[in-house]
Formats: C-alpha cells, structure tokens, sequence
C-alpha cells in the first residue's frame, strides 16, 4: 500500500510541474528561470490547451496536497498504532546503525 | 551524516531531499492558491513569479532525487500489516 502510494505521490509530483510550464507556454507566456532568464514559449499560443493545462494543474496540485496529507497521516498511523521505524528513520534524528 | 539507507534510518541525502519535497509542495500550492483565489489581477505579478520559481526548484528537487534513488538502494518496507505490505 505504501509503495502504490509512493507511486501516486511522485507521479503528482511530476504532472504539476510539466502541466504549469505547459499552460504557461500555451498561453504564450515564457518562463521565468528566477529573474536571471527566460525560456520563450516553444507553443503557438493556444487559449483553449491553455485553459485544459491550467485545470489539470489546479487539480493535480489539490490532488499532491490531499495525498501528502493522507502520507503524513499514513505515517502517524504507522509510529503510534504500528509502532514500527516507518515515520521515525526519515527524522531528522534518526540513526542508521 | 550516513550514506546508505537502513531498515532503521534513511540516509542523510533521502532526508534532506524528502523534507525539502514537502516544505516546497506546501510552499508552492499555497503561492498559488493565494494567487488564484485571494488576490486581484494587479498584485499576482509577485505571487506568480514566486509560485514558478518555488515550482522550478522543487522540479530540480524532483530530478535529483530520481537521481540519488537510481544512485542508492532504498531500505526494505516495514513488515506487513493486515495483508498490505511487499
């Protein structure tokens, strides 16, 4: 179940990002690289793929929000009702040997 | 400081990529949803341009981690528990 999740996490992880510098471009609109740079948009501008790509970003970002949540959670779960290392041994603290 | 993940503890790397994972996603959607939903079109300009660089950062996060994972060999899972688990 953890793995299946792990899954999910990092797959939201990836489709916001690609999905906001997406709309960003079809919108016609670069993209800003900290103040330092700009990549142009490399799409013709496209109102409506823009407006597709700012949905999915809009969702899939309330998405990644909800299963970090339901991580953390899964987390708690294993620490005070498990009593295994789950959430323990990504402290900060913990040690390996 | 360790390298290699046990069973007892992640590296020091994973941690340090994992936290930075987390504080960014929450950093970067509440960039956003304040530029969507709390304030009006002339003042998103700052907001907007923070939410990509935040966004961009955590995509560099993203590859180094891929990276580090290709790199390194995660622990086992925990045991199983009511039939879930490897």
């Amino acid at each position: 179940m953890g793995r299946l999740m792990h899954y999910v996490l990092y797959a939201m992880l990836l489709m916001v990002p690609v999905t906001g510098i997406l709309l960003q471009f079809s919108y016609g609109k670069g993209l800003p690289l900290y103040g330092v740079a700009e990549i142009p948009s490399s799409l013709a501008f496209d109102a409506k793929l823009g407006s597709i790509m700012m949905e999915v970003h809009k969702f899939s970002g309330h998405a990644l929000m909800i299963l970090a949540a339901a991580h953390a959670l899964a987390a708690l779960v294993h620490h005070y009702v498990f009593r295994d290392r789950a959430l323990v041994r990504m402290l900060p603290r913990s040690n390996g040997s | 400081m360790h390298l290699k993940s046990t069973a007892r503890s992640y590296s020091t790397v994973t941690k340090i990529l994992h936290w930075l994972t987390a504080v960014l996603v929450v950093t970067c959607w509440m960039l956003g949803v304040l530029t969507d939903d709390f304030l009006k079109t002339a003042s998103r300009t700052v907001t907007i341009f923070a939410h990509i660089a935040v966004g961009l950062t955590l995509l560099d996060v993203l590859v180094l981690r891929a990276l580090w994972r290709a790199m390194s060999s995660p622990p086992s899972a925990e045991r199983r528990y009511l039939g879930y688990g490897p």
